[in-house]
């Protein structure tokens, strides 16, 4: 017999205590892999000009690596604790540190093998199922079904080098425990780590938080930002139990009922306890929050879309008018024939400027209620010391600037009427938007340098392609830095390709995390089974009735499930709030419906894993 | 002199420090078989472990065949373990994830013996402990007596200068106790192996040639067997009736 050989017998025979890590290697397998056979589908070469399906497929198959990093460690951390009985043993036989390394070594590799194959040919045989789910949720791809090859060698180069890593890795993290320790019959309680992460958070919050301050936005701050998140979330729970304790003593409280044996049971696995708690929890904030984009963002396209362009295409020409206006019309000639056609040309003034970009501009008020005509908005009507404001960016409300302010006001234009945040044409064209009356327009135009646009509609909006954007440059001899022409359908395409696949990538994610959670707390629940039904048999001698015990194994789920998910969602409400701010749509709303849906779903699985946890202890008490 | 124990103290510290032995010297010749005995807490357990290199002394020095484990660094540690220790426990502490042949032929493994050699001592070892028609089961598929005879056999295989047995009998009934006791004794008279044992159980210790009695961390007498098993175990049974003290307080 070889080394390799008894870790060959290891994982053979007693494939139960590895089950967990084998399998949390095979889904971190089988993830990356579809993710690569659709970064690397022949389809999306010809679709994607701009490699912005690259950009996020490659972002989410780092975010998935680095989550299977994550589990798989700890999944490796759980199946050596298993161990540490056994370990004791080859001690004290005069096993060698570089002898106990191998073995482990040969474990993860024998391991990672089986689980590089097994997951590639279930990413094999689900590939065409994945690829149709995708095609189906992103509009506009072909994804037949192809030999993936590269993704292949890629999944096994890459998913191979993270298992080595890992391998190299677990001899490190397998804490050597003193063989007195082990061989001795009573398990030990658990440390508090409290002020150790009292420690971590002082370390780590500041640098955070300076990092931030100094907008230092390198690949620094997210490993801080992950660390703090981590180190935070680990010391809130450590608070948390420990006032709670403090108090039930104080207040003698802990003496009644089965408090006692609850906040013992909690205090006896503390360390894995508020481990857990903090990993599902950051786990659960993140899959709380991402869900309300991942359903709302692929709602809002459209909308979001008039936002940033209200016309089917928009013309202008910055340098000769004469030009410009003859394009126009070529342009009209070639969409009239489409449904719902019409036609607008927005003539204003503009203050001099040298740079091209800014564009300061005013309008005059018919001119502007043509425009609102034109998209179907409400006409205004000005006196002559009125202005009106328009948005420019599609999100912001519109300010009026200095010298506008300072323009306008010597023609006595000092009250203002109103804002309209809508724009009037692709957002960022102008500076800024100001509607003065007929009268003042006149006079004011007379300093300014007269410009226009030219608007173009169609019922159907989303009707026509890039393609067609690029016939109708073709047809007018566009000339690239002297004029613009842009369209709806491109913002369009491109918004509803990188939302719908950002939503497709995104719920894989949130799948994998789901799963994380739930083989976070399964291990936590199932690994001390046979520890804890020793305990509890013991009470139900001296007189512990099955109320009590379902009362007290529901407490311990209560901690471990129920208040990280709660503080998951209180902290995806603070973020959706955060991000409400930066984006076009508001998601309240839907974040309202899935907060019932989340409350639903937890308050099930809660009952379902309670009956389940209660009667694997209760099988396993009245078994013995 | 195959173990020297000179003046070995062992002290947990903790907010009340406790001293669990005191200066204790003892010498093992080789092929001798010694029990150690005493009433719970005496300390017996920790004697074994301090000496075994399972737990360090505070003080003393403990010389196993004439080096000091206690001055090795982890690698030669793990090579004196191999080659000059032997450990049985109570919980017997095999590996369940091999057979029962496996287990025994564990050290060799670590010793990377070749294959013949360690098919000529597995071969050896088990039909001298009567186990060779288990060496193909799973460790959950035999005995209590059976599972002590296995780790008896991993523990002698690489013939080493001490076997340490910690309650060796403690999860077994008289008889298999009893088989496991004369297994000892061949051991110690036909291939010289010298024991130390540590047992509450007066019937068990009168199987060995010497027995030390432990109390309170010290060691509180020795009594020698002289060729007179019956008059040694009556010894044995009434020094432990005395530190025990329930009999004597009837009266």
């Amino acid at each position: 017999m070889t080394l390799f050989n008894f870790a060959y017998n290891n994982i053979k025979r007693d494939f139960k205590t590895y089950l967990y890590h084998f399998l949390s290697c095979v889904f971190s397998v089988f993830i990356f892999f579809l993710f690569s056979n659709l970064a690397m589908h022949p389809a999306l070469k010809i679709v994607d000009s701009g490699s912005t399906i690259g950009i996020i497929l490659f972002m989410a198959s780092i975010i998935s690596m680095l989550f299977s990093f994550v589990l798989i460690l700890y999944s490796v951390g759980n199946f050596l604790k298993n161990r540490s009985k056994q370990f004791a043993i080859l001690n004290i036989i005069g096993a060698s540190n570089g002898q106990f390394n191998t073995l482990i070594f040969f474990e993860n590799i024998i391991i990672s093998i089986f689980a590089l194959l097994i997951g590639i040919i279930m990413g094999l045989v689900f590939s065409k199922v994945f690829l149709m789910i995708a095609q189906s949720l992103i509009d506009g791809l072909n994804l037949y079904f192809y030999f993936p090859l590269t993704p292949l060698i890629l999944t096994v180069f890459l998913m191979g080098g993270l298992f080595l890593l890992i391998s190299l890795i677990a001899p490190v993290i397998l804490k050597k425990k003193k063989i007195i320790d082990l061989l001795k019959k009573e398990e030990l309680a658990e440390k508090n780590h409290f002020l150790l992460s009292l420690i971590a958070v002082i370390i780590i919050l500041p640098i955070t938080i300076y990092l931030h301050i100094q907008k230092n936005f390198s690949g620094f701050i997210y490993i801080f930002e992950i660390l703090a998140g981590i180190s935070f979330s680990y010391f809130i729970y450590n608070l948390i139990f420990n006032i709670y304790n403090f108090f039930m003593e104080k207040s003698g409280r802990i003496y009644i009922k089965n408090n006692l044996i609850k906040l013992s049971n909690f205090k006896y696995k503390i360390n894995t306890n508020i481990k857990t708690m903090a990993a599902s929890m950051i786990l659960f904030s993140i899959i709380l929050t991402s869900f309300v984009y991942i359903v709302g963002a692929p709602l809002s396209i459209s909308k979001d879309t008039q936002k940033i362009m209200p016309y089917s295409y928009m013309y202008a020409n910055w340098e000769d008018e004469v030009k410009g206006a003859k394009k126009a019309e070529l342009i009209s000639e070639e969409l009239k024939s489409i449904g719902g056609f019409k036609e607008l040309t927005i003539s204003y003034s503009k203050l001099k400027n040298k740079a091209r970009t800014v564009r300061h501009i005013i309008l005059s008020n018919t001119m502007y209620n043509e425009v609102a005509d034109f998209l179907n908005r409400e006409k205004i009507n000005l006196s002559d010391n009125e202005y009106f404001l328009i948005g420019v960016d599609g999100k912001k409300n519109p300010v009026l600037s200095d010298t506008i302010k300072d323009l306008i006001s010597g023609y006595g234009i000092t009250k203002e009427a109103g804002f309209d945040k809508k724009i009037i044409s692709i957002s960022g064209y102008f500076t800024s938007v100001t509607v003065v009356s007929d009268k003042n327009y006149e006079s004011l135009s007379q300093v300014l340098v007269k410009d226009r646009i030219y608007a173009f509609t169609q019922s159907d909006l989303t009707n026509g392609s890039i393609k067609d954007l690029e016939a109708l440059k073709n047809l007018i001899g566009f000339e690239d830095g002297k004029e613009s022409l842009m369209s709806y359908s491109l913002y369009y395409d491109i918004e509803n390709l990188t939302r719908r696949l950002v939503s497709y990538v995104g719920s894989i994610l949130c799948i994998s995390f789901l799963i994380g959670i739930a083989s976070i707390i399964y291990s936590r629940l199932y690994s001390f089974v046979d520890e804890e039904s020793k305990k509890y048999s013991i009470m139900i001698k001296i007189g512990l009735s099955k109320a009590e015990l379902k009362d007290i194994l529901a407490s311990t789920l209560r901690w471990l499930f129920v208040l990280p998910f709660m503080t998951a969602l209180v902290i995806s409400w603070i973020i959706i709030g955060i991000i409400n701010q930066l984006t076009l749509t508001s998601y309240t709303g839907l974040a309202v419906i899935c907060s019932f849906v989340y409350l639903l779903t937890e308050l099930i699985l809660y009952i379902i894993i309670k009956r389940k946890y209660q009667k694997k202890i209760f099988d396993n008490i009245y078994e013995a | 002199m195959i173990l020297k124990v000179s003046n070995l103290e062992k002290i947990y510290k903790g907010k009340i420090s406790f001293k669990a032995l005191e200066n204790i010297n003892m010498e093992v010749c080789e092929g001798e078989f010694v029990a150690i005995m005493g009433p719970s807490g005496s300390g017996k357990s920790t004697f074994l472990n301090t000496i075994s290199t399972i737990d360090k002394p505070t003080s003393g020095s403990v010389l196993i065949a004439g080096k000091n484990p206690y001055e090795m660094n982890s690698k030669q540690l793990s090579t004196f373990r191999r080659k000059e220790l032997g450990f049985v426990f109570q919980q017997f502490n095999l590996v369940n994830t091999l057979t029962v042949g496996e287990n025994i032929i564990l050290p060799l493994t670590l010793d990377k013996a070749d294959i013949k050699t360690m098919k000529t001592k597995l071969e050896e070892i088990s039909e001298l402990l009567g186990i060779s028609h288990l060496l193909h089961k799973r460790t959950y598929e035999i005995s209590g007596g059976q599972a002590q005879r296995v780790a008896i056999a991993r523990a002698v295989i690489n013939e080493p200068s001490i076997l340490l047995a910690d309650e060796p009998t403690g999860n077994l009934d008289s008889k298999a106790a009893k088989d496991v006791m004369k297994l000892f004794k061949k051991l110690n008279e036909s291939m010289n192996v010298t024991i130390i044992m540590v047992t509450h159980d007066p019937n068990i210790a009168s199987y060995s040639d010497k027995t030390y009695i432990i109390k309170d961390g010290n060691i509180y007498q020795e009594i020698i067997n002289r060729n007179d098993d019956k008059n040694y175990k009556r010894e044995i049974l009434n020094t432990m009736s005395l530190l025990g003290g329930d009999e004597i307080d009837i009266i």
